[in-house]
């Protein structure tokens, strides 16, 4: 009697709990920009977690190379914690 | 409670589970479509095909989704999840080759993890899966027994 009554509720209590949630939930964070620059190119653009402009120990990498915070080796090598 | 009983009772949770779970991705995907396809841009490999995949994937998962309701395409539901969860932790490992930094462009509150706890979230899911896939088939090995007998 209870699983009849739980098998048809259940999913529906799903869906409506998951379209809940989706539209109640904030925008997401917008991600950031980094560069780094391989050998004998250009700087290269790509797209980094917001905690790579935290710093911290650990440093953020692309293919192994380091990332900037803009096009330069002057500017901030990022890191995060 | 009968072995058969809890199996079931798995059975209808993990049914609702992956219900809850594909139709929250997709949805939150499809709210910000805008903002899913500028993740993409800049992934490895997927940057060229962005507006195709912005669209097929919370397409894809929805589908499952529904797949997940009936019955009847229970089994279809179960591998489909399979192929599509491996694909994302094969994608996983890959990205985690190139970079330790690269944002996760999946939908809502699981956006917030770190692609290590992604992994370990979608091995978790796989196992589940695989738990059902047994438990559906004794299930339906019982029912074909008792009815051949």
């Amino acid at each position: 009697m209870k699983n009849r009554f739980l098998k048809p509720v259940l999913p529906a209590f799903a869906i409506l709990l998951a379209m809940g949630l989706a539209f109640a939930e904030a925008s997401p964070t917008a991600d950031r920009e980094a560069y780094y620059k391989p050998l004998n190119q250009d700087w290269q653009p790509i797209m980094v977690e917001e905690a790579c402009y935290q710093g911290g120990d650990n440093q953020c990498t692309y293919l192994g190379h380091q990332l900037y915070s803009s096009p330069s080796f002057s500017s901030t090598a990022l890191s995060k914690p | 409670m009968g072995t058969k009983q809890i199996s079931r009772k798995v059975l209808l949770l993990t049914r609702a589970f992956f219900i809850f779970l594909f139709t929250y991705t997709a949805v939150s995907k499809f709210i910000y479509l805008m903002e899913f396809e500028a993740q993409l841009v800049r992934f490895p490999l997927l940057a060229p095909y962005n507006h195709f995949i912005s669209i097929t994937i919370p397409a894809i998962e929805l589908t499952i989704a529904c797949l997940w309701l009936f019955r009847a395409t229970t089994y279809l539901a179960i591998y489909s999840s399979l192929v599509l969860l491996s694909l994302y932790t094969v994608y996983i490992l890959y990205v985690l080759e190139f970079s330790n930094s690269i944002p996760c462009s999946c939908g809502g509150i699981i956006s917030s993890l770190s692609w290590n706890g992604h992994l370990l979230m979608n091995m978790g899911f796989i196992l589940q899966l695989i738990l059902g896939l047994y438990l559906l088939k004794v299930l339906n090995k019982n029912r074909h027994n008792y009815r051949t007998t």
